[in-house]
C-alpha cells in the first residue's frame, strides 16, 4: 500500500536525485567549477538532514512501497556512510577535475546518482529493487571510469568495467531469477519463508547462492571475481578510483549482508554456504595482501589493498553466518564489527586516496619511488597519508586497529578461529606494503628539494579525513553504540518485530 | 556546580595552546619579513621541524663578522610582532582565569569543607573503550589534594608566563615558547586531575614531552665543556631518557596492580589491593616509585635535572623546581593509600631514598660555581625531603608533611629561580654573553636591590629560618623522622638542613654580596664581571615580589595536613606552638643557623680567590672538592656505561639482527615477492581471460558447494 508517509522514508534518496538534477541544470548555464561544487556540497545538507531526522525519530524498522523499501537502523547507518562518501568526493575531486577532466558537472552528477543507488542498495529487501539499485550504482561508475577522455588507459578501463560489470550483473540476475522461480516471490522475507519448506541440499538453491555470491563478489572485488579491480583502478581517474574503492564496495556489502541474513538464515543448513564464503574470504585475504606487496604502481597497490580489506570484512560476515541460526544477539556482534570496519575503512581509504591523489598530482608520478622523501617536501600531506596508511595496516592506536580487533574478536567468539589466524597472518604481510610507502616517504632521500604546495581543497580533504579518523579513534565506543543496534535491527526487521 | 565545572581549568591551557599554535603563532610568522634580516639583528633557523621559522628568519651559520658567542645565542627579532604579543596575552589571560578559579576553589573548600566530599568528585569522564568487560575511561576528578596542587601549578605558571614577557624579550620563538608553556600546564593538570593510572600515565608522558621541548628550546646553543655544561639539545635527550628508565618501573607497577585488581581506577585499585599479597604490593609500589624517582630526580636518576638547567630560566623555575619535578611527590601522595596497605618496606624505601638523595645532593651543591646548578641540586635535595616526609609520616599525619613541603617549596624555589633568571638577564645585558658562573658575579645587591632582597627572603625560607614558610614544613619533616623512630634518616636530614643553609647563603653572597659589602659582606661589594648591570624590568620583578608573600606566609596554613588528607581517617594538623616547644625543632634551627653563620662568616669576609687557594693547597680538601665538584663522578659513570655497556650490547644486537633476523626476514620476503609476482602473472589485462576467470570461479565455487552438500553434509 502506498502512503504519503512512505515518501518521507524515501526522502533522503528523493532529495539526492533532485540535487543531482539541479547540479545538472546548473551545469548547463555555468561552467564555473566552484559554483557546481558548492551547490553539490551545500545541497547534501538536505539528505543528511532527512537521515538525521529519521535516525532521531527512529522507533523501529519500517517498510514502505510494497515492502520494497526497508528503513531500519542498519540502512540508516549505511546511508550515513554513503553521504559521508559523497561529501568527501566533492571536496577531494575538486582540483583533480579542474586539472584533468573538463567535465565537472558530469562528474558530480554521476557521482550523486551513483550514491542514490548505493543508498537504495542498503535499504531494500526485495530482489528487483536490489537489482535496479545495483544498476543505478554501476552505470554512473562505468561512465566515471572513462571520464579521462584523453587517456587511452581510462577508456580501456571504462570499457572493461562495462563488459565485466554487465557480465556480473547478468550472473547476479540469473541467481535472482532462480530464487524467484523456486519461491514465486521476490521479497526476501517471502523467500526466507519458502526456504523452510525445502529440504537440505536443494541443488537449485545452491546454484542460486553461488551465482549471487559471484555477482556481489564482483562488486566487493572478492577473489576470484576481483580481476577487474587493479586494471580499472589504475586506468580510471584517481577520484573515481577512490569512489569505486569505498562506495561500490560498501554498497555491495550492504546488500549482500542483507540477502545472506534474510534469505540465508532460513536454509536448513548453512554449513556449505559458510564454507564457500570462507574459501572466498581466505582467497581474497591471501591474494589481496600478497599481490599488494609486489606492486610498484601505487594505485594498483591500493587496488589490491582494497581487495584485502574486503577479505577482512568477509571474515566478519562468515563469522556472523556461523552463529546466525543459533543466537541472534551474538551473531549481530559480527555485523556490528563489520559495520564499524566499513565506516573506518571508508574514511581511511578516502583519506589515503586523497593523500595519494594529492601527492601523485604534485610529483607527477604514480610509482612508489616517486614518493621518495616527500616528508621533506610536504610534511602535512605526508603525515596525514601515513596516518591513514597506518590505520589501514591496523597499527594501534588509530581506528583501523580497533576495527580489526573487533572483527577478529567477533570472529573468534563466533567460532571461526582459523579464519582469524589466517587474517592475522595476512595483516602482518600488509604491514610490509603499507610500511614501505611510509618508509619511502619519510626516510628516503627526496629526488627534488623544492616544496610541494598542495591545493587548498585537497589538503582540506585529507586533513578532514585524517581528523575524522582521529575522531573515530576517540569515539570508538560511540560508534559501536550505533553499530550494535544497527546490526540487531537487521535481525529485528527480519523477524518482523 | 562550582566544583563540577572545574574541568575548565584543565582544558584552559590546552585551549591556549591551540589558539597560539593555530592562530597567533601563524599570524606572527606570516607578519615576519621573508628576506634575510640585516646582519646586526640576525637570527638562526630555529627548530628543524619548524619550517616556517626557517623561512622567516634566515639561517646564518658560518656568517663572517660575528663572534662565536653571538652565533651561540638565542635567535632574536628586532621587535615582537603583534602576533607574538597576542600569543603571550592569550596564554596569560587564560592562565589568569584558571588561576583565579583554582584559588576560588581553594578558599571555598577551606571555608566550607563539607561542600566537597573528602573522596572528591568526578568532574569529567569519557568512556573511551569498553572491550571484554573492561572500561578504559578518560576520567578526571577533583579533590582537595588536587586543588592544593592545582593552585601551585596555575599560580606558578601564571607568574612564570608573566615574567617571561621580560625574560624572553625579542626572542624569535616567543609565540612558540608560550605555546609550550601552555602545553606544559595542560599536561601537568592532567596529572593533577587524573582519576586512574592510565590518565596519570598519559599526563606523565605529556609533561615529559613538554619538558623535552622546553629544555631544548634554545636549539642552537652548543655545549660548553669548560663549564661542564651540555648543549640544550643533548640535555633534553638526557632528561627524556632518564625519565623513560623510571617509567619502565612505573608501567610495570601499574601492570602488577592491574593484573591483581582488574582496574586502573585509583579508588577501585585501593579496594582491590586489600586482598593482595603485601609483599607483592610492596614491590609494585616500589616500581611505581621508580617512576616518581625519574620525574623527581632522585638518586640514581637525578643527573638529568642539573643538565636540564640549559633550558630558559623561567622554564627551570616552572618545570624543574616547582611543578613537574614535584609531580613524583604528588603521584606518591595520590597513591599513598596503596603504600599504606603494602608491606612497610615500601614506605621505608621511599624515605630512605629521599633522605639519601637530600644529603647527597646537598653535598654536591656546596661547591658548585654555576648559579643555576646550585639551585638544581638544592631542588633535588628538597625533593628528597618531601619523599622523607611522605615515607615517615605514618597514618597519624598521612601525606600532609610531604605535600606541605611541596607546597611551600614550590613558591620559594620558584622565587629563587626567577631571581636567578633576573640576575642572568641583567648580566647578559651587561656583558653581552650568557653568564652563569658565580665567579663573574658579586656585589649585585646594590645594583639589583629588588632581586637581591626577594632572593634573600627565599634563602631564609629554604634554610628553615624560624618564621619563614620553609621552617614549618621542613622542621616538621625532620622532627617526624626522629619521632617515628628513624634515627639515620633524622641524622641525614638534619645534616642536610645545615648544608642547605650554608650553600644557599654562599650562593647569595657570591652573587649579591662579597668582602667589603654592607652588613659584613652580605649586601653589595665588588663586582667581578664587567659592564653596567641594571635592575630587571618590572615584568620580571613583579612576580618576584608577589612570590615573597607565599614564601613567607604559606607556612602558617596550619590546617593543611587535614586538608590534603586522602585517606578516610582524621590526621593530626600542624601545631605551631607544639613545633616551637619541641627540642628537636631548636636543634634543627641551631644547625641551620650554624650553616648560615658559617657561610656569612666565610664568604662575607674572605675573598673567593683566597678561599679557592686554601682549598687547593690542602690535599684532603682538594680531593673532596674535586669529587664534589664532579658530582661524585656519577655522570661520568653513566657516560662510561652508555659508551661501553649499552653501545656494546647494541653492537651485538645489531650483528644478531643483521645476520640472523635479516636472514629470516629476507627469506620470507623473497617468498612473499615470489608468490606475489606469480599472482601478478595471472593478471594479463585481457577482458576475455578475466571473464574466463570469473566463470571459472563460479564453476569452482559451485563444485565445492555441491561436493560439500553431497559428501560432507550427507
Amino acid at each position: 500500500m502506498f502512503q504519503l508517509s512512505d515518501l518521507y522514508l524515501l526522502a533522503p534518496e528523493i532529495s539526492l536525485v533532485l540535487l543531482a538534477l539541479v547540479v545538472m541544470v546548473i551545469d548547463l548555464f555555468t561552467k564555473r567549477r566552484i559554483v557546481i561544487a558548492t551547490v553539490s556540497l551545500v545541497g547534501l545538507i538536505v539528505p543528511v538532514g532527512f537521515v538525521i531526522a529519521q535516525a532521531v525519530t527512529y522507533t523501529g524498522p519500517r517498510t514502505a512501497l510494497f515492502r520494497m523499501l526497508v528503513v531500519d537502523q542498519y540502512s540508516l547507518f549505511f546511508r550515513v556512510i554513503f553521504l559521508i562518501i559523497a561529501a568527501f568526493m566533492v571536496l577531494a575531486s575538486y582540483n583533480y577535475l579542474g586539472k584533468y577532466i573538463k567535465a565537472e558537472g558530469e562528474f558530480y552528477v554521476l557521482m550523486l546518482f551513483s550514491v542514490v543507488g548505493m543508498m537504495l542498495m542498503a535499504s531494500t529487501g526485495e530482489l528487483i529493487s536490489i537489482y535496479i539499485a545495483l544498476e543505478l550504482t554501476s552505470f554512473p561508475l562505468y561512465a566515471m571510469a572513462g571520464l579521462l577522455r584523453s587517456s587511452t588507459k581510462s577508456s580501456e578501463a571504462a570499457l572493461k568495467y562495462v563488459l565485466l560489470g554487465a557480465m556480473s550483473s547478468a550472473i547476479l540476475l540469473y541467481g535472482f531469477a532462480l530464487l524467484y522461480g523456486l519461491t514465486g516471490t521476490t521479497d526476501l522475507q517471502g523467500i526466507a519463508q519458502s526456504f523452510k519448506s525445502f529440504g537440505n541440499g536443494n541443488l537449485m538453491v545452491i546454484v542460486a547462492d553461488v551465482l549471487i555470491i559471484a555477482g556481489f563478489g564482483f562488486k566487493i572485488s572478492a577473489v576470484p571475481f576481483h580481476m577487474w579491480a587493479p586494471d580499472i583502478y589504475e586506468g580510471a581517474p584517481t577520484p573515481a578510483t577512490a569512489f569505486f574503492s569505498v562506495g561500490s564496495k560498501a554498497a555491495g556489502f550492504a546488500a549482500l549482508i542483507r540477502i545472506l541474513v534474510y534469505g540465508g538464515l532460513w536454509q536448513a543448513d548453512l554449513t556449505p554456504l559458510i564454507v564457500v564464503l570462507g574459501v572466498v574470504a581466505v582467497l581474497t585475504l591471501i591474494l589481496g595482501n600478497f599481490a599488494a606487496a609486489v606492486q610498484t604502481n601505487i594505485k594498483r597497490m591500493m587496488a589490491y589493498s582494497s581487495i584485502a580489506q574486503a577479505g577482512y570484512i568477509l571474515v566478519g560476515v562468515v563469522a556472523t553466518l556461523t552463529m546466525s541460526q543459533k543466537n541472534h544477539t551474538a551473531a549481530s556482534s559480527g555485523i556490528a564489527a563489520v559495520l564499524f570496519f566499513i565506516l573506518v575503512y571508508v574514511v581511511t581509504n578516502l583519506g589515503a586516496f586523497s593523500g595519494i591523489i594529492a601527492l601523485s598530482n604534485l610529483t607527477g608520478g604514480e610509482k612508489i619511488e616517486d614518493f621518495r622523501g616527500l616528508w621533506h617536501r610536504s610534511p602535512l600531506l605526508t603525515v596525514c597519508t601515513s596516518l591513514c596508511l597506518l590505520s589501514l595496516a591496523g597499527i594501534p592506536p588509530v581506528a583501523g586497529f580497533f576495527s580489526k580487533v573487533f572483527i577478529f574478536t567477533a570472529a573468534w567468539q563466533l567460532g571461526q578461529p582459523w579464519l582469524v589466524i589466517i587474517a592475522l597472518l595476512c595483516s602482518i604481510v600488509s604491514i610490509v606494503y603499507y610500511g614501505r610507502i611510509i618508509k619511502v616517504m619519510f626516510f628516503d632521500a627526496p629526488r627534488k628539494e623544492e616544496r610541494l604546495v598542495a591545493p587548498i581543497s585537497l589538503s582540506t580533504t585529507i586533513t578532514l579525513a585524517t581528523a575524522a579518523l582521529l575522531v573515530l579513534t576517540v569515539i570508538v565506543t560511540v560508534v559501536l553504540d550505533a553499530a550494535n543496534p544497527a546490526a540487531l535491527s537487521l535481525f529485528a526487521s527480519l523477524l518482523g518485530k | 556546580m562550582l566544583y563540577q565545572l572545574s574541568w575548565t581549568i584543565l582544558f584552559a591551557p590546552l585551549l591556549a595552546f591551540a589558539v597560539i599554535i593555530f592562530g597567533t603563532r601563524v599570524w606572527d610568522l606570516r607578519s615576519r619579513p621573508k628576506v634575510a634580516l640585516p646582519a646586526a639583528e640576525h637570527g638562526h633557523g630555529e627548530h628543524h621541524t619548524d619550517d616556517h621559522d626557517t623561512h622567516a628568519v634566515t639561517d646564518e651559520h658560518g656568517h663572517g663578522g660575528h663572534s662565536e658567542q653571538d652565533e651561540d645565542d638565542d635567535p632574536h627579532v628586532p621587535q615582537l610582532s603583534a602576533g607574538a604579543k597576542a600569543s603571550a596575552y592569550a596564554a596569560l589571560v587564560i592562565m589568569a582565569l584558571a588561576c583565579i578559579y583554582s584559588w576560588v576553589l581553594l578558599f571555598s573548600t577551606v571555608l566550607h569543607p563539607a561542600d566537597l566530599a573528602a573522596a572528591g568528585k568526578e568532574v569529567f569522564a569519557y568512556n573511551w573503550l569498553s572491550v571484554g568487560g573492561l572500561n578504559y575511561i578518560v576520567g578526571f576528578h577533583l579533590d582537595r589534594l588536587g586543588i592544593a596542587m592545582m593552585v601551585v601549578v596555575t599560580t606558578i605558571t601564571f607568574l612564570v608566563q608573566f615574567y617571561s614577557q621580560g625574560y624572553m624579550e625579542n626572542s624569535a620563538g616567543y609565540a612558540r615558547f608560550y605555546a609550550y608553556l601552555s602545553l606544559f600546564a595542560f599536561s601537568m593538570l592532567v596529572i593533577v586531575f587524573a582519576e586512574n593510572f592510565l590518565v596519570i600515565f598519559c599526563g606523565w608522558e605529556l609533561v615529559g614531552l613538554s619538558s623535552y621541548l622546553l629544555i631544548g628550546f634554545w636549539i642552537n646553543k652548543r655545549a660548553k665543556p669548560e663549564e661542564q655544561r651540555p648543549s640544550p639539545a643533548s640535555a633534553n635527550l638526557q632528561a627524556f631518557i632518564m625519565n623513560r628508565i623510571g617509567d619502565v618501573g612505573f608501567i610495570l607497577g601499574i601492570m602488577i596492580l592491574f593484573v591483581n585488581t582488574g582496574s586502573f581506577d585509583f579508588i577501585a585499585v585501593q579496594h582491590g589491593v586489600v586482598h593482595m599479597d603485601k609483599t607483592l604490593l610492596g614491590i609494585a609500589m616500589i616500581l611505581v616509585f621508580c617512576g616518581a624517582m625519574g620525574k623527581s630526580a632522585q638518586f640514581p636518576l637525578h643527573t638529568w635535572l642539573p643538565s636540564a638547567m640549559e633550558g630558559p630560566t623561567p622554564v627551570s623555575a616552572l618545570i624543574h623546581a616547582a611543578t613537574m619535578v614535584a609531580a613524583g611527590v604528588y603521584m606518591i601522595a595520590r597513591t599513598s593509600p596503596l603504600f599504606a596497605t603494602a608491606a612497610p618496606f615500601a614506605w621505608e624505601v621511599v624515605a630512605s631514598i629521599g633522605a639519601f638523595t637530600a644529603f647527597f645532593a646537598a653535598t654536591i651543591a656546596l661547591v658548585q660555581s654555576d648559579f643555576k646548578r646550585v639551585l638544581a641540586f638544592s631542588t633535588i635535595s628538597q625533593l628528597g625531603y618531601m619523599f622523607v616526609g611522605l615515607g615517615v609520616a605514618g597514618p597519624e599525619y598521612g601525606v600532609g608533611p610531604g605535600m606541605f613541603h611541596l607546597f611551600t617549596h614550590a613558591f620559594f624555589k620558584a622565587l629563587l629561580f626567577l631571581g636567578a633568571g633576573s640576575v642572568l638577564h641583567g648580566l647578559h645585558h651587561a656583558m653581552h654573553k650568557e653568564v652563569q658562573d658565580v665567579r663573574l658575579m658579586g656585589g649585585l645587591a646594590s645594583k639589583m636591590p629588588i632581586t637581591a632582597a626577594t632572593w634573600l627572603i627565599a634563602v631564609l625560607a629554604i634554610s628553615g629560618f624560624p618564621g619563614f614558610s620553609g621552617f614549618y614544613s621542613k622542621e616538621e619533616i625532620i622532627g617526624l623522622a626522629l619521632e617515628q623512630g628513624h634515627p639515620v634518616i633524622y641524622a641525614l636530614t638534619l645534616a642536610t638542613a645545615g648544608l642547605t643553609a650554608f650553600y644557599m647563603l654562599r650562593a647569595f653572597i657570591l652573587a649579591f654580596g662579597g668582602k667589603g659589602g654592607k652588613f659584613m659582606g652580605l649586601w653589595g661589594g665588588p663586582y667581578r664581571g664587567y659592564g653596567e648591570v641594571k635592575e630587571s624590568p618590572l615584568y620580571m620583578t613583579i612576580p618576584l615580589m608577589l612570590l615573597v608573600i607565599p614564601s613567607v606566609l604559606a607556612g602558617y596554613w596550619t590546617g593543611f595536613y587535614q586538608y590534603v588528607n586522602v585517606s578516610a581517617e582524621n590526621v593530626a594538623n600542624l601545631s605551631i606552638p607544639a613545633l616551637f616547644q619541641a627540642t628537636d625543632t631548636w636543634i634543627g634551627v641551631i644547625v641551620s643557623l650554624v650553616g648560615l653563620g658559617f657561610a656569612w662568616f666565610l664568604y662575607g669576609r674572605v675573598d673567593l680567590v683566597k678561599i679557592n687557594q686554601v682549598v687547593q693547597s690542602n690535599a684532603a680538601l682538594r680531593t673532596i672538592h674535586r669529587i664534589l665538584f664532579n658530582r661524585y663522578y656519577v655522570d661520568d659513570l653513566y657516560n662510561w656505561i652508555v659508551k661501553y655497556v649499552v653501545l656494546g650490547l647494541a653492537a651485538l644486537a645489531q650483528a644478531f639482527d643483521r645476520y640472523i633476523v635479516d636472514g629470516i626476514v629476507n627469506g620470507v620476503a623473497s617468498g612473499v615477492t615470489g608468490t606475489g609476482s606469480g599472482i601478478r602473472r595471472l593478471e594479463t589485462g585481457r577482458v576475455q581471460s578475466y571473464m574466463i576467470g570469473f566463470f571459472g570461479g563460479v564453476a569452482v565455487l559451485a563444485v565445492v558447494f555441491v561436493v560439500l552438500i553431497t559428501t560432507v553434509w550427507k
